[in-house]
């Protein structure tokens, strides 16, 4: 491969990286709307749960029917779930990406053109915002899993002592909460570790993109 | 390069373009060479003279702009310089989860 053509490639590179970042930040500016769709959903199933505490569901309908009706509900904060994150991968699948490759086509000047006008303090501020969001989205998507798993073990725990009203109280509170946070983390510990493998990259990507403005800025081309 | 500033750091992005074209069509009279890249005549020539000043160019009896040796040389080195820095760097495979 020519020069040139190394050059552009690599600047083709960076772009596509950026238009990366671009996403992260769409997943950032989605967070408030995510955690409101969560928080008015979860809200939705206290209040239904209350209600069937205050209208005394439990003694007046049959003991499956009423526990149906609490696994039913537990279709609420699923619903949140999916709905919020619907709501944030619209978002970002709606980041407009390679407006720079019509620029590129026109070969190295274009490259070289590009580069210049970077702004790299922004894209740096980008990358840290686009990091910590990744991050706080990942957290709070975990505790949204771990509340859904959390209560529908106490629905099935309430069932247990129902059909076994001898039985050993295993669904305890503390111990619903121990074996919520378990399940949760089987199911999502691939998810988990490709998450921090991701801020990781992110962290790289900063360092490099760092060291290379500064050298672009330090050293000036001579003719 | 501002008007009326010769002597101004010139932009690199534009002596890029007007010796690329040149390394394209061999040489060129300065009104092809405007279209050709772009640039408003007058700012052409502006940058013509700046180039022609550090041999990078000369006009020849026709008034057909050909670039130089050290035209050439120069380029080359711009490119090298540039791939020196941006060759080294690595970008990591982004996979944003949602």
């Amino acid at each position: 491969m020519m020069p040139e053509e190394s050059v552009v490639s690599k600047v083709e590179e960076l772009m596509e990286t950026l238009d990366h970042i671009k996403k992260y930040n769409a997943l950032a500016n989605s967070l408030k709307n995510f955690g409101i769709i969560i928080a008015s959903f979860f809200v939705t199933f206290f209040v239904l749960r209350g209600l069937v505490d205050f209208l005394d569901l439990s003694s007046r309908l049959d003991k499956p029917v009423f526990f149906s009706v609490l696994f039913l509900l537990l279709l609420v904060p699923i619903a949140g779930i999916t709905t919020g994150i619907l709501t944030v991968r619209k978002k970002v699948n709606s980041v407009k990406t390679g407006e720079w490759k019509r620029e590129l086509s026109n070969g190295f000047p274009s490259a070289l053109k590009i580069l210049m006008d970077l702004d790299w303090d922004k894209t740096f501020d980008e990358i840290s915002l686009g990091r910590l969001s990744y991050f706080l989205y990942g957290l709070l998507k975990t505790t949204v899993y771990w509340a859904v798993t959390f209560f529908a073990l106490g629905s099935v725990g309430a069932a247990f002592t129902f059909l076994f009203p001898h039985g050993s109280p295993f669904f305890g509170g503390f111990f619903a909460a121990f074996l919520a946070l378990l399940i949760v983390f089987v199911f999502l510990r691939k998810d988990l570790l490709r998450r921090y493998l991701e801020m990781r990259s992110l962290d790289m990507l900063l360092w490099e993109l760092w060291w290379f403005s500064l050298e672009l800025r330090r050293t000036e081309f001579q003719t | 390069m501002n008007s009326g500033e010769q002597s101004s750091k010139p932009d690199l992005y534009v002596i890029a373009r007007i010796i690329k074209a040149l390394k394209e069509k061999d040489k060129m009279n300065k009104t092809a060479l405007a279209t050709s890249t772009g640039l408003a005549y007058d700012k052409l020539v502006k940058y013509l003279a700046w180039m022609t000043e550090r041999g990078f160019i000369k006009v020849d009896e026709n008034g057909l702009v050909v670039l130089t040796k050290e035209g050439i040389e120069a380029y080359d080195d711009l490119v090298h310089w540039i791939m020196k820095y941006v060759g080294q760097l690595k970008f990591p495979r982004l996979r944003l989860r949602t």
